[in-house]
């Protein structure tokens, strides 16, 4: 570990580094400004342009361009503190450690909780589920990624498309996104759009419920109701399956007709995009699932890993996860099918009051998934440390805090999107007593154990990586078409007090549950507050104009927002950006029985003025 | 470099290719001490694009302000020299394409200096290096007139009302 002193320079320098915040891992190159009479130590980090990067060619989307702030942010912890005075790493461990053996002691070891992020190395995941599994022996220790979590689940089952490099998209002749892609990961745009106006033939589809920027592209917009959109995938997949004369077996019998009055999306316009695709020599289905974005995320990707091997061309499932290692960290920390090892379990655990200790590795339970129960709960808990870079909701409600590095500033691995597992090299010291997660979790298991090392060797990294799933996923349709069926039937109820739609929305300016990117003064430029959108119609209906603020309800909670004007959007739906946890509140969270991740949906609310005080 | 080459150099959006991300207005804000000099503009609530300063050859923001501020540098680039502006929103009002920005930050007006840092070493401005669709370029201006290039996309064309009407 180099000194603190080493984050200053005293010349200009260049370092380059990977993008800490999203799962492409563009490169980036770190600058030291060079000295000036005012800043004589040069301290000042920039952000350049790594061009010669294969994965980004030197673009960077606005959270890009925002790191070096990040990693300067006036906010950030630089030594451990503990019931708010700053400590030594030495006396910080030990308060844990001391606070972990007395709820053991009294609670028993499954009364502590360890839930992890997706910004840790590979190694420091593997170690942080040692430390909980072998150390601590809590069996709850898990990743928490509620928007992309019902991915995961059903992809450790499937396995990952890998393999191909970001390169190959723009040779691909044809693209299905789902959900709104480029907002959320802007840069592979790039990538897409070449392949979109460099030949004639090349056919891009967008299935979304809403219209966005990425709609925008689109040769074809499919457009279904709200929630529906695994409805839509499988009637593409018992279309292109039978082209090939049914011989796939999925097994699936939909009423195509049925599907069309219930998610408003025609036959015909169905049929158009799978002989497109079924025609297409190459191409790419890319996911990007969003909290409350897509109705049953799991059984979409489920249904697009499908949709990919049946089509004749050669076509990759591409699901783009929020945090930077998120799928690693999963890959890490999960132990296949196992439901009980999920995040969400553990928050209603939480919140249950059955969890007395918790070790949060940079996650925010209440940015990702906010109630005033878990709130509460936390509160009253034995034992909250909370571990991490920048203060989140969560670390007001921590008796300990300890600082963490960010993805430049540790030598670590990374997981990348076609199973490479990359190098992600340390550019830059840590602030003051800043560590590494892993160094934590291994002073953590050092102090609560004398005689066991979490130390994890790279090759028991890769035998994990390369365990095969072997899940056939025709098996796994089998088993969802009942789901399918109650979509299906479900049509357009649900009327009365909560007549309207409520599908959340993204912004190019946030990233997951904004727990990182709420810190940047760009984010509180362009998407200060969290607002609601709504259509000209229901403006007028409420005799609203743009700015006015309005109640927005659902059974779970009320919020009043300031409502916005959306040219395009349909009749009976209304948008809000889920970055901000006031808006995930308004969702309901239920859990998958058979992974235990949450399956959400956009959600029935309604929209009224506030009544007067 | 030389003056001529730098002042013929213009900053082309192919509205076909943004996808409104800002990626390039974060890149100009992040450099530049968080003046932001590059505003952006809505079609119709449908899209939300870049607006360039065009460094113009008779630049009316050079001639409305009162203190001098706005001048054209020895590479053609018209900038703004911040001790003396006095944030009087002349160049605001002057300007024919509505890319300053009235908002002012520490009393002056933010006014896009096309990352000269950048482009005297040969490199691009931060916008275009950064745009992560491929929308922005930094291109000669001699070769873009004489490939006569439709400057408004299929894109815009398409969702125009006026097409549709």
């Amino acid at each position: 570990m180099a000194s603190p002193e080493s984050r200053s320079k005293t010349t200009a320098q260049r370092r380059k580094a990977i993008c800490p915040i999203c799962s492409l891992q563009d490169g980036l190159i770190l600058q030291w400004s060079k000295p000036t009479p005012l800043f004589t130590e040069g301290s000042l980090f920039a952000v350049d342009y790594d061009v010669e990067n294969p994965v980004n060619e030197g673009t960077l989307c606005p959270r890009g361009n925002s790191v070096a702030e990040l990693m300067e942010h006036p906010q950030r912890l630089d030594c451990p503190q503990v019931d708010g005075r700053a400590v030594d790493w030495p006396e910080a461990i030990a308060r844990v450690s001391e606070g972990l053996k007395k709820v053991i002691e009294e609670h028993g070891p499954g009364a502590v909780a360890v839930l992890a992020g997706g910004t840790l190395g590979l190694e420091e995941a593997l170690g942080v589920a040692r430390l909980a599994r072998e150390v601590i022996k809590t069996p709850h220790a898990a990743p928490l990624f509620p928007d992309d979590g019902p991915v995961f689940a059903r992809l450790a089952g499937l396995g990952w498309d890998e393999g191909f490099t970001m390169a190959d998209l723009q040779e691909r002749q044809a693209a299905l996104l789902i959900g709104d892609v480029f907002t959320e990961h802007p840069v592979i745009s790039r990538r897409i759009l070449k392949a979109r106006y460099k030949d004639r033939s090349h056919r891009l589809f967008v299935l979304d419920s809403v219209p966005t920027q990425t709609t925008w592209f689109a040769h074809e917009h499919l457009r279904p109701a709200p929630g529906a959109e695994a409805l839509i995938l499988a009637a593409l997949v018992q279309l292109v399956s039978g082209e090939k004369g049914s011989a796939a077996g999925t097994g699936l019998k939909l009423d195509l007709q049925a599907v069309a009055g219930r998610t408003g999306v025609s036959v015909k316009q169905m049929e158009t995009v799978a002989g497109a695709l079924g025609q297409a020599s190459s191409g790419v289905i890319v996911l990007s699932s969003l909290f409350g974005r897509q109705g049953h995320a799991g059984l979409c990707a489920l249904l697009a890993h499908g949709l990919s091997r049946l089509l004749k061309g050669t076509f990759n499932f591409l699901h783009l996860p929020i945090y930077g290692n998120g799928r690693g960290v999963y890959q890490m920390m999960t132990s296949n099918g196992d439901a009980s090892t999920a995040g969400p379990g553990i928050i209603k655990l939480i919140e249950q009051g059955k969890i007395k200790a918790a070790v949060l590795f940079g996650v925010d339970p209440l940015s990702a998934v906010p109630s005033r129960a878990l709130e509460e709960a936390l509160g009253k808990l034995d034992l909250l440390c909370d571990i991490g870079p920048l203060p989140t909701l969560t670390t007001p409600l921590a008796q300990v805090r300890l600082p963490a590095a960010i993805g430049p500033e540790k030598d670590c691995r990374w997981l990348y999107l076609n199973g490479d597992v990359r190098e992600n090299p340390q550019a830059v010291p840590p602030p003051g007593l800043a560590r590494p997660e892993g160094w934590i979790a291994g002073q953590l298991a050092e102090r609560f154990s004398n005689s066991t090392d979490v130390t994890v060797d790279p090759g028991e990294v890769d035998k994990k990586l390369s365990a095969s799933p072997g899940s056939s996923w025709t098996e796994m349709l089998k088993a969802e078409e009942k789901t399918l069926q109650t979509e299906l039937a479900a049509g357009e109820g649900g009327e009365g007090a909560y007549p309207l739609y409520l599908v959340s929305a993204a912004l190019p300016a946030h990233v997951g549950d904004g727990s990182l990117t709420r810190h940047f003064t760009w984010t509180k430029r362009v998407a200060a507050e969290p607002c609601v959108w709504a259509n000209a119609s229901l403006m007028e209906q409420l005799n609203v104009r743009e700015g006015d603020r309005v109640q927005v309800s659902s059974k779970h909670h009320r919020i009043i927002l300031p409502i916005m004007a959306h040219a395009d959007l349909p009749d009976g739906t209304i948008t809000a950006p889920a970055h901000f946890p006031e808006i995930r509140r308004l969702f309901s969270t239920p859990a998958d029985a058979a992974t235990g991740e949450l399956d959400l949906r956009p959600e029935r609310v309604s929209v009224s003025l506030p009544k007067e005080k | 470099m030389s003056e001529q080459v730098i002042g013929q150099k213009v900053i082309i959006l192919n509205l076909d290719y943004c996808i409104g991300c800002r990626s390039c207005a974060t890149a100009c804000s992040e450099s530049h001490h968080q003046y932001l000099s590059l505003v952006h503009g809505q079609v119709k609530q449908l899209a939300e694009l870049p607006q360039h300063c065009r460094h113009c050859q008779d630049a009316p923001c050079v001639a409305s302000c009162p203190t001098q501020a706005l001048k054209r540098d020895e590479n053609g680039i018209v900038r703004r020299h911040v001790f003396t502006c006095v944030g009087c929103r002349s160049c605001v009002q002057a300007c024919p394409f509505g890319v300053l920005d009235g908002t002012l930050l520490r009393h002056v007006t933010a006014k896009c200096d096309l990352c000269v840092d950048r482009v005297v070493n040969g490199l691009q401005p931060r916008c275009v290096t950064t745009c992560v669709s491929g929308a922005l370029t930094f291109e000669d201006l001699s070769e873009v007139w004489e490939e006569d290039r439709v400057q408004m996309g299929s894109r815009i064309i398409a969702r125009s009302p006026w097409k549709r009407a």
